[in-house]
């Protein structure tokens, strides 16, 4: 294709069917992809979009599972220490507090906002504007909201921490003997469902529900997936997607 | 291979925020907003280079004290041992931790450094115009922004560390000067990093006028 006609399609036809890498600021036309698969750019390989099932009421069940988490793992113990009789143990809190009474303020900040206050806030974030959207419930605020999900991204640092946690384990064995606490496996699973809601998000969906405040069409199954190819077990789900809002419309 | 263009070439620009493609005068006087999230646009990130130099600057300023100064001191029994983050892989290759010792080594030696060094590379790439493959810089990139956070290790150890072992006068860790100055590299080149614009990298690329 011609650039010149490249410039003519981006400009008089609907924007959104065009994107633009935002690693090397090549541009291209939108393509549909298959449930369950990434776009990547042609040029430099970066990760451009992808395409989730059900992007919003699964992560809205994995964020909602990690709010739940977060408090067992923010107060109960992490790991417990024995040393010559005397025991102790050591919450998420309870390390941002012991710096900061050291006075290094700023690095138990740092520890605050790296292993609880984004991950919290990042899941609250997510959680308000999913279900916003499930309710049909478009505000600017939602939008901001979103917007503020976005800053906060990779802030979060769940995983180095269950590292350090290791780490700290390791360097006291020969000190005195350790164990784990309930919170760690509070951790563990808050930190697994952060790591499930980045693979089961897709932000570009969210974003266009919030841009047109409107539901995702459900896939009619004897339209086919004409448009948008889904194979394997995809069709099922939406069939079983269909089948269950009938049946909502028959009871009602 | 197909013809690309850059969006800035077609008159058009990504938002930062949400990836959405906008038309964009190319002129940073006029302020321009995402429709979609408000965004203000640009085609490339404003005074990028210069702001990931000042960052990258102040980071490896602070990653000397970080290095120098103790960031933990360990006292049993009345002695206070205070051990710099070098020391900390010592003692760990003495405890026979080797593994453990390697991650430590990694993420908070290694990772900050070669940040430093990656985007310095980078930086004198797009002023000097050095004929690098753009792909192996972008990979490099994306490299530096995916490890910057693994450096924090050492200051979660820290934490954990001085919370758990306060037993009066038997066994206390504390925490030492470096890890305020450590905190600060990891945070600056973090921000380098993300203050650095990618896009600069292929900007003079062949298919790109
Ligand atoms: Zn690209
Ligand atoms: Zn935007």
């Amino acid at each position: 294709m011609a650039t010149s006609d490249i410039r003519q399609n981006a400009l008089h036809q609907d924007e959104g069917e065009w994107l633009a890498c935002h690693e090397c600021d090549a541009v291209f036309r939108k393509q549909a992809i298959d449930v369950r698969f990434d776009a990547y750019c042609p040029r430099c390989g970066c990760h451009l979009y992808a395409s989730r099932p059900d992007t919003v009421r699964r992560t809205l069940a994995l964020s909602l599972t990690g709010l739940i988490l977060f408090f067992p793992a923010v107060l109960l113990p992490i790991i417990g220490l024995d040393v010559l009789g005397m025991s102790n143990s050591a919450t998420l809190l309870a390390a941002v507090m012991a710096l900061f009474n050291e006075g290094y303020w700023w690095t138990s900040f740092l520890v605050l906002a790296c292993s609880i206050a984004v991950p919290f806030i990042e899941m609250l974030s997510l959680t308000v504007v999913l279900i916003a959207i499930s309710l049909d419930h478009y505000n600017p605020w939602v939008k901001s909201m979103f917007k503020f999900w976005h800053l906060l991204k990779g802030w979060g640092m769940l995983e180095v921490y269950l590292i350090g946690v290791l780490v700290s384990m390791v360097k006291l064995l020969d000190m005195a003997s350790v164990h784990i606490g309930l919170g760690l496996y509070a951790f563990i699973g808050m930190l697994l469902m952060t790591l499930l809601m980045t693979l089961s998000l897709d932000t570009e969906e969210v974003w266009e529900f919030l841009e047109q405040g409107i539901h995702a069409p459900v896939p009619h199954p004897e339209a086919g997936s004409a448009s948008t190819a889904t194979p394997n077990g995809d069709d099922q789900v939406a069939t079983e997607r269909y089948a269950l809002k009938e049946e909502g419309l028959n009871r009602r | 291979m197909m013809d690309i263009r850059s969006a800035r070439s077609l008159g058009m620009a990504s938002c930062s925020l949400c990836h959405k493609l906008c038309r964009f005068v190319d002129d940073d006087e006029i302020a321009q907003y995402c429709p979609r999230c408000g965004t203000r646009l640009h085609s490339r990130y404003p005074n990028s280079v210069v702001r990931t130099w000042a960052l990258l600057i102040t980071a490896a300023i602070c990653f000397l004290p970080a290095n120098l100064y103790p960031i933990m001191v360990v006292s049993q029994l009345g002695n206070d041992t205070p051990s710099t983050i070098f020391g900390g892989v010592v003692t760990l290759v003495h405890h026979g931790a080797y593994g453990i010792a390697a991650v430590v080594f990694i993420a908070s030696l290694v990772v900050p450094f070669l940040k430093l060094i990656g985007l310095v590379i980078l930086l004198i790439k797009i002023q000097r115009g050095w004929h690098l493959n753009a792909n192996q810089c972008t990979s490099m990139y994306r490299m530096i922004e995916f490890i910057g956070r693994w450096s924090m290790l050492d200051i979660f150890v820290i934490a954990l560390l001085a919370a758990l072992v306060n037993l009066g006068a038997v066994a206390r860790i504390e925490a030492g000067p470096a890890a305020t100055a450590f905190g600060l590299t990891v945070v600056l080149t973090m921000l380098a990093a993300m203050t650095f614009d990618p896009r600069l990298i292929w900007d003079k690329e062949v298919g790109d006028e």
